[in-house]
């Protein structure tokens, strides 16, 4: 009998709905979450990327979709479909709706957000009423979704985004002066915003790296100038690449 | 429901039509433009000029346009495929409402009712071939009408010689045994019977039944009932109770296709929901439409496997839009009131595997539903999925379909091709994020120290050291840190319309921000930024 209670009383604690707000992440995966609040994502908020803007958000929706979950990208019809998938996101899972007529943003983004996981937008100026974001925030709580605002602030959606990830690019390696070619890049990604993330805190990535993904920054490969190419740039003849490419190895 | 085709076992007298090449015929190119569809940059169809220079099925695109330069290559359109092949299912439906459509560019019909009112099967076989080359002038001369026992042989007879051929009755098994095995379809069980000497239908046929079961299962005893010229429904296909069946009224009655299509998808859902609780998979399936003037609007679709519900709506789809949006004769004058979906065979359920809970099923089950409602306040194509195609630029190694045209549960299970070939002149990895399509690129200047335009001669060699770059809509030049290339692409220079000549760089600008920059057309344009 009393076996048959303690089962009844830790059954009901398996089945209980685990709801409280802060509890509904998203897992992220990889080098992110070392400096996202909490290692995680919370479910149903909005987060702007700017910077280098597509190549985070890529990251950042590639780190996040593991195991069946979609993705849509809303409004942005030049996305590169190889960075995306050099990016390591599952292109049998990715919606694309492009172009969105004006007055429809917040109709469209509130039907994908029953089904996806996250939505990367990328709207035109005043494309969004204020009041129409806001149902569209409500349900997106409701649903668990995540927005993403690529190229914010530039292109803003009304609401503020409750984190705020920027990636300052700092330098990029493997071209030099008429020789190499585009192999990497280090970036600075700050985030700040609310919930937990209200101290900023920041790291540094190779944003892509030289397979296209985000890998993390050994210390000693990390650059120090702003603008180093020019002053490095050795001729030519000293052979193949310009600046030293250290190998990003993955994490 | 089912006296039609009969399910006694013995196979039925069947009339198909067969339009070749559909899938290239259906996107407007006549049989005489050399013109090629291209699936995952395999070929699927050809036209007839483009065969002649020796384009064959599953060739990749390379080798197709190195055999035949002046080919126009074309994506698949499924959705245009189906509506432009109502032209010819609506002829055909004149002669029994009973037309079976398996896949857009063949119909079955049971021959029995018609061939005795036509006066034979011949006469029927001439009545059908000369009405569908009326309706769809472009076929003339291409139509296959094939009459045997059996759906299977008669879909071989009207492709086995031009003009097709009528087997007579009982003679199915003999018509079948000289052909070859691939004919089945059906490449894994092909390639051991070959192993074990077998190259026909006939040598097949002479097997043992209890020894094909044996050692092929499930699969090889299909394709044994194939070989010997018997009917090819599964053993276990029923007719199911009349009661499975789901039905619509639609009031005010609908006109557009958006509507009925949405209609048709709840149904689908609803059908869905009545076979999994029954523990049947649908192999046919009824698609009864009824317009406020009291037209009736029958079709019979069979699917190779079984229907999901994805496929049930899509097959909906196709044939609303083919009825509500053809010019012909066929169709209603009045809006949509009535719509059903009638299991005609079902086989019980062996189930797909899915995830616990529904699992990967239900996101892409979800994913479905989304684009859906997306597609009903945008448009049908608003919202797209990506496929694999090959190309050297950015914007041309991957293809977009409307993700509504697609099953989108069979496609979340299974990742996209690995690519086939490595094109050589594609951009090194990491690709960009931002692509301009060859249309919406902005220009641009690229200029040397001295401040004058850089050029590239014939050789691919760059006039000067590239200093600055500016572009339309930038508040100032940039100056170039770092830069790479020019790389010259030549492309198709066997092909004077459409062949492609120009140099690509990469340039990394004072701010950090890296851009492909490409010289067509004795113009700088931004093509890419590596953001």
């Amino acid at each position: 009998m009393v076996d048959r209670v303690a089962a009844a009383l830790s059954l009901n604690d398996r089945v209980r709905p685990v709801s409280l707000a802060n509890e509904r992440v998203l897992e992220v995966s990889g080098p992110l979450a070392s400096v996202l609040p909490g290692g995680a994502l919370q479910r149903g908020i909005t987060v702007g990327v700017g910077g280098a803007a597509t190549s985070l958000a890529l990251a950042l929706a590639a780190s996040v979709a593991g195991g069946d979950s979609w993705v849509a990208a809303v409004g942005m019809g030049t996305l590169g479909l190889a960075a995306a998938e050099e990016s390591g996101l599952a292109m049998e899972r990715l919606l694309l709706v492009d172009p969105v007529p004006a007055g429809q943003w917040a109709a469209v983004v509130a039907a994908l957000v029953e089904a996806v996981e996250v939505v990367l937008v990328a709207p035109p100026a005043s494309a969004v009423p204020a009041g129409q974001a806001r149902r569209v925030a409500a349900r997106m709580r409701e649903q668990g979704a995540v927005l993403v605002q690529v190229a914010w602030p530039e292109r803003a959606w009304p609401q503020r985004p409750e984190l705020s990830l920027q990636a300052r690019p700092l330098a990029w390696s493997g071209i030099g002066a008429g020789h190499g070619h585009l192999r990497a890049r280090q970036v600075e990604i700050a985030v700040s915003g609310r919930h937990g993330a209200d101290r900023p805190r920041s790291a540094r990535f190779w944003l892509p790296d030289e397979h296209g993904r985000l890998a993390p920054v050994e210390p000693e490969a990390a650059v120090t100038s702003l603008h180093p190419q020019a002053s490095r740039a050795r001729p030519s003849s000293s052979g193949g690449r310009a600046m030293a490419c250290p190998t990003p190895s993955p994490a | 429901m089912n006296s039609a085709f009969g399910m006694n076992g013995s196979p039925t007298r069947t009339l198909v039509v067969w339009c070749p090449d559909w899938p290239v015929l259906a996107l407007g190119r006549h049989p005489e433009e050399p013109a090629a569809v291209f699936v995952a940059n395999r070929l699927v169809a050809a036209t007839a000029a483009a065969r002649r220079d020796g384009v064959a099925m599953g060739m990749r695109r390379r080798e197709a346009q190195a055999r035949c330069p002046a080919m126009e290559v074309l994506d698949r359109d499924p959705d245009r495929e189906a509506r432009s092949f109502e032209a010819v299912v609506a002829v055909v439906s004149s002669f029994t409402p009973w037309v079976e459509l398996s896949r857009p560019g063949t119909c079955a019909l049971p021959t029995r009712g018609p061939a005795r009112y036509f006066g034979g099967d011949r006469a029927l076989a001439d009545a059908v071939r000369e009405q569908v080359e009326q309706a769809v002038p472009a076929m003339a001369g291409l139509v296959g009408v094939g009459i045997a026992d059996g759906p299977f042989a008669a879909r071989l007879a009207a492709r086995h010689r031009s003009p097709g051929q009528l087997v007579e009755p009982g003679r199915t098994p003999a018509f079948l045994a000289p052909l070859p095995l691939s004919v089945l379809e059906l490449p894994e069980l092909v390639g051991v019977l070959q192993r074990l000497g077998l190259h026909t239908l006939g040598a097949f046929a002479a097997l043992a039944v209890p020894d094909v079961i044996g050692r092929f299962g499930r699969v090889g005893e299909r394709a044994h009932r194939l070989a010997r010229g018997l009917d090819d429904l599964p053993l276990d296909a029923r007719v199911p109770p009349s009661d499975l069946s789901v039905s619509a009224e639609l009031d005010p009655p609908v006109a557009r296709i958006d509507q009925a299509a949405f209609a048709a998808k709840s149904l689908a859902d609803r059908l869905s929901v009545l076979l999994d609780d029954a523990g049947w998979s649908c192999l046919r399936l009824a698609v009864e439409a009824e317009t406020e003037h009291g037209e009736h609007l029958l079709r019979l679709w069979r699917h190779e496997g079984a229907l999901t519900p994805g496929a049930i709506a899509e097959r909906v789809r196709w044939q609303l839009e083919g009825w509500l949006t053809t010019s012909a004769v066929s169709r209603p004058t009045g809006g949509l009131i009535r719509l059903a979906l009638v299991p005609d065979q079902v086989i019980p359920a062996r189930g797909r595997q899915l995830g616990f809970w529904g699992g990967q099923s239900e996101a892409a089950r979800r994913a479905a539903r989304a684009a859906g409602r997306v597609a009903g306040l945008l448009g049908p194509a608003a919202v797209q999925v990506v496929d694999r195609r090959g190309g050297r630029h950015p914007d041309e190694q991957f293809s977009l379909l409307a993700a509504t045209a697609v099953d989108l549960e069979d496609r979340a299970t299974q990742p996209l091709p690995a690519p086939t070939a490595p094109w050589p002149g594609r951009l090194p990895v990491p690709s960009p994020g931002v692509v301009w399509a060859a249309g919406d690129r902005p220009a641009a200047r690229v200029l040397d120290a001295a401040g004058s335009p850089v050029t590239v001669n014939g050789r691919g060699e760059a006039s000067a050291a590239p200093a600055r770059l500016e572009a339309r809509g930038w508040s100032r030049p940039y100056r170039v840190e770092a830069w790479a290339g020019p790389w010259p692409v030549e492309e198709r220079w066997w092909d004077p319309a459409q062949q492609r000549r120009a140099a690509r760089l990469q340039v990394v600008l004072d701010d950090v921000s890296a851009w492909l920059v490409v010289l067509e057309g004795g113009c700088w344009w931004l093509a890419a930024r590596y953001d």
